[in-house]
């Protein structure tokens, strides 16, 4: 009898290791339920400021997740995502300041990220099928971005305007057109749910494209170029894709940011602000769109805090900080909580199969003859 | 050698390959030589020769990874010498690799469902991953497996890609008896379902057993083809892999050694 | 035509500079594989110790060699302190360079604030050349990019360190394996890269204002230098410098940084499309490896 027990305690073991191991789209849909219902609460927790604060940070994670679907995901390094972030910003100023006030916010709000996308397969046609390195794409993006900074902060003169709007130079665009939502604009409340929406939709869908045959296909091409194009797959229309898939997400953040702050600037393309949402993503782990969608809300809300109190040593605690989580959390902090979490359940799994009543049941003896537990 | 009828059309599973005084050169090396090969449709082929002898040159410019300076290959009465490598894939060629065939960022099961792309609700990846003997480990990390594992993973992927040519380059390289022994079954099983199969490889017991026909390269150039019995009794084919003297004892005992630890199936 | 003459020698400057700073990039890439984001602020401390040696009564000579030093022993600290832990993990060396420029480029903006500390004169006065006046000091700097470049050539070619250092960047392991200490390589590569960006920081100090973001337009360049130079680092090096100068030069100072970065990367993408190999590719056909 104890060698069934001890059969069926190892087979126990292995159902928790498997468990815990590796994502699956059940453990996805987990955390995003758990994300959903925080960000349900949230609101009605704290003041109405806050919540309008909040607001700018869940853009910040639209970018953040749109860098993991395409530098996690689809191995491809961009730099442009903020770039891309800022034509959805300014995309939406220009369409929704040409319209009428009524239907225009709502067709620039769907037009945008299509715009953005547009030009992002425009981009991207140069990029992938030049066939450049990872550090060159790297590279060219972030030069791309740089270039949209300089070029948007030498547009002061009235002569750069699209349409009725003006391109304002290092000033932007501002008054830029509401919501509006039965003819008032958009409250706090309505914008924050919307947004959250979005961020939710955004990182659900690339949380679960990770395990669809695309998703599998995009991460093999990351991986291994030469061989999955070996298996038959296009590797260059498959980069292209994704790139303007994670550009069109970028800009709805974009467009968000817009709608919310009623303005936008080429002070959303400097080096800093383009480099972050690489880092930001590399702190959370940059496969990780969950992981990196709470970093990026969490590294809004220190900076933003920090700024108010201390403003000079902000961004040098900010330094360090970056610093120390990687030397702590090789590969990001996402990987190391998972790991810590999946040591607990595995923990908390066997302890409660090896108590004694459960190996009395019928239902729970193993058969001698079969393999023990394969798990990983 | 040259082509002829013998490229008679595909057994609609498989198709015939020709290959026709192909010559790649790198400067002024021939990596091959004027080399000409016909593989009829269904058939297996083991292709040996000593190292550097050209034979993984041969499946790179099947596949359209080296420029040729000579020659055209036809795949299935079809000519493939300008196409690109995807295109080729697509026609029906399904390939191996000596190293880095598989993903590791993928599990087992999203292995197969990689490699069966659009046909991938069609194959019936359970029943690939039971035949291949890989059920258990459907969920698990390519990375985790053992080298044995991975490349029994790598030929149910081509399997499960539908080729209608297969190329295998050294699948049993670094695999013990048993392992050899098992994956000669699975080959030949996947041969008879399906596509024509051409294979390279070093261990020549292997090499017999599998092979229906054998070709031996030398120095870019096809020396000869025939049969196993044939060409394993040809004491110049032997003198080039082993010495004289030793060739006849040498391949005597991995043959034996293999015929012991035969496994059931 | 005078015109003409001063910015073919404004390109000699800017060669000579961007030469110092893709080298020392190259190196850091090569060995470590890391993109270090840093790069830019280690230029921006040299320029900053060379400007207060110099106000505090140094002579330059003297000062760029101080600052030279100076920064190669910060990146001396940085190794020990941080980066020797990130020697297989270019993901997380990205992060961390960019931690360590974030806290550097804040922390001189403490020290020196925002205002444009006094410029040290470009000393040396001027020469003339078919009509322009030319400040001598271009000439030096284009020099000693060039004396720089040779001396690291020779390191690299002529010294068990530098077979060291290319056994490395080639295959760390297999390196290892016979006998190369790879830690210690890594950690010379690191000095030796920041050294050369403080030596470029320290060159650049008395030509434009003092700032802790000026490393920046200089770093970008170089990025695209280390990349599109190719296999043979030196001479894929010294040709790429040589035509982003002279787009540097001819466009940004003209026409503003949109169009110079506009032009960058439009030479860059035909550089991509039609050398692949980069510039090292129009040098001499490629030997090739045995075809097995």
């Amino acid at each position: 009898m104890s060698v069934t027990v001890a059969r069926q305690r190892q087979s126990t073991h292995a159902f928790w290791r498997r468990a815990a191991a590796g994502p699956s789209p059940g453990k996805s849909i987990l955390a995003v339920l758990l994300c959903t219902a925080g960000m349900l609460i949230f609101p009605y927790a704290v003041s109405e400021y806050q919540v309008l604060v909040a607001i700018s940070f869940l853009t910040f994670a639209i970018v953040t997740v749109s860098q993991v679907l395409v530098w996690g995901f689809g191995g491809i390094l961009s730099f442009a995502q903020a770039a891309f972030f800022a034509l959805g910003a300014y995309g939406y100023a220009v369409i929704a300041g040409n319209l009428d006030e009524t239907t225009g916010p709502v067709i620039a709000l769907v037009a945008a990220p299509l715009v953005v996308m547009v030009f992002a397969g425009f981009l991207g046609f140069f990029i992938f099928y030049g066939r450049m390195g990872a550090f060159l794409l790297g590279i060219v993006t972030l030069s791309v971005s740089l270039m949209l900074g300089a070029f948007l902060n030498q547009t002061g003169d009235a002569s750069y305007h699209i349409g009725k709007v003006q391109l304002g130079g290092y000033n932007g665009i501002n008054a830029i057109p509401p919501l509006l939502v039965e003819g008032t604009p958009a409250s706090t409340q309505v914008l924050y749910f919307l947004t959250a929406a979005v961020l939710l939709a955004g990182v659900a869908g690339v949380a679960l494209f990770r395990f669809h045959r695309v998703g599998v296909g995009i991460r093999a091409i990351a991986e291994n170029p030469v061989r999955a194009e070996l298996f038959g797959y296009n590797v260059r229309a498959y980069r292209l894709s994704i790139f303007m898939a994670g550009a069109a997400l970028a800009a709805a953040g974009g467009e968000f940011y817009a709608i919310w702050g009623s303005y936008t600037s080429p002070s959303l393309v400097t080096m800093q602000a383009v480099t972050l949402p690489v880092v930001v993503a590399a702190v959370a782990g940059r496969d990780r769109p969950i992981a990196a969608m709470l970093a990026a809300l969490v590294y809004s809300a220190i900076s933003v805090n920090l700024a108010s109190s201390g403003a000079s040593y902000a961004l040098i605690i900010l330094g360090v900080g970056l610093v120390v989580v990687m030397l702590v959390a090789p590969g990001g902090v996402g990987g190391w909580v998972a790991a810590l979490v999946n040591r607990l359940v595995i923990r908390i799994g066997t302890r409660s199969a090896e108590s004694p009543h459960t190996a009395a049941s019928q239902d729970d003896v193993v058969e001698l003859g079969s393999t023990p537990g394969s798990g990983a | 050698m040259m082509a002829t009828q013998s490229a008679t059309g595909s057994r609609g599973l498989a198709a015939p390959l020709a290959v026709n005084n192909l010559t790649v050169a790198f400067d002024e090396f021939r990596a091959l030589d004027d080399l000409s090969l016909d593989i009829p449709a269904g058939s297996c082929l083991g292709l040996i020769g000593p190292n550097g002898a050209g034979k993984s040159t041969l499946f790179r410019a099947i596949l359209g990874l080296v420029p040729m300076a000579a020659g055209t290959i036809e795949l299935d009465g079809q000519p493939i010498t300008g196409l690109s490598t995807t295109r080729r894939v697509r026609r029906g060629i399904g390939t191996t690799l000596q190293s880095g065939g598989v993903f590791l960022e993928l599990t087992v099961r999203e292995s197969l469902v990689l490699a069966a792309r659009r046909a991938s609700r069609k194959w019936d990846i359970a029943g690939a991953l039971e035949t291949h003997q890989l059920a258990e480990l459907a969920d698990v990390s390519v990375t985790e497996l053992s080298h044995g594992h991975q490349q029994r993973l790598e030929l149910a992927m081509a399997e499960v890609s539908s080729p209608r040519l297969l190329l295998l380059d050294e699948p049993v390289a670094g695999m013990g008896p048993m392992e050899t022994q098992a994956m000669v079954q699975s080959i030949q099983a996947v041969n008879q379902a399906g596509p024509t199969v051409v294979f390279i490889d070093h261990d020549l017991a292997f090499v017999r057993a599998l092979a229906q026909e054998i070709a031996v390269m030398h120095q870019g150039r096809l020396i000869t083809q025939g049969t196993p019995d044939e060409i394993s009794a040809d004491p110049e084919i032997m003198s080039i892999y082993f010495g004289a003297a030793e060739g006849h004892a040498t391949a005597g005992a991995t043959e034996a050694a293999a015929q012991e630890t035969g496994t059931p199936q | 035509m005078s015109a003409v003459i001063s910015v073919a020698f404004q390109a000699c400057q800017i060669f000579g500079i961007f030469l110092i700073v893709s080298l020392g990039l190259s190196i850091i890439y090569g060995v470590l594989g890391v993109m270090n984001l840093a790069h830019g602020e280690l230029m921006a401390i040299g320029a900053y110790m060379v400007a207060m040696a110099v106000n505090a009564g140094l002579p330059l000579v003297a000062g760029i060699v101080l600052a030279t030093v100076l920064v190669g022993l910060m990146g001396l600290v940085l190794d020990r302190a941080i980066m020797r832990r990130l020697y297989r993990r270019p993901t997380d060396a990205i992060v961390v360079t960019f931690g360590i420029s974030l806290v550097v480029t804040q922390a001189m903006l403490l020290i020196f604030g925002s205002a444009q500390n006094s410029l040290i004169s470009t000393p040396g006065g001027e020469v003339t050349v078919a009509g322009a006046s030319i400040p001598t000091y271009r000439l030096v700097v284009t020099l000693v990019g060039v004396l720089a470049a040779y001396g690291l050539y020779a390191l690299f070619q002529r010294t068990r360190l530098g077979t060291n250092i290319r056994a490395v960047s080639s295959d760390q392991d297999t390196a290892g394996c016979f006998g190369v200490d790879t830690r210690a390589t890594f950690t010379v590569a690191f000095v030796l890269g920041s050294a050369l960006a403080g030596l470029a920081g320290a060159l650049v100090a008395p030509t434009v204002s003092l700032v802790p973001t000026l490393g920046q337009g200089f770093v970008v360049y170089a990025f695209v230098i280390v990349v599109v130079a190719g296999e043979r680092v030196f001479q894929g090096t010294v040709l790429a410098s040589a035509v982003y100068a002279v787009l540097n030069a001819v466009i940004s100072y003209q026409f503003g940084s949109f169009y110079g970065l506009l032009a960058l990367l439009g030479v860059t993408l035909v550089l991509i499309r039609f050398l692949p190999g980069g510039f090292s590719s129009l040098l001499r056909r490629p030997r090739v490896v045995a075809a097995l």
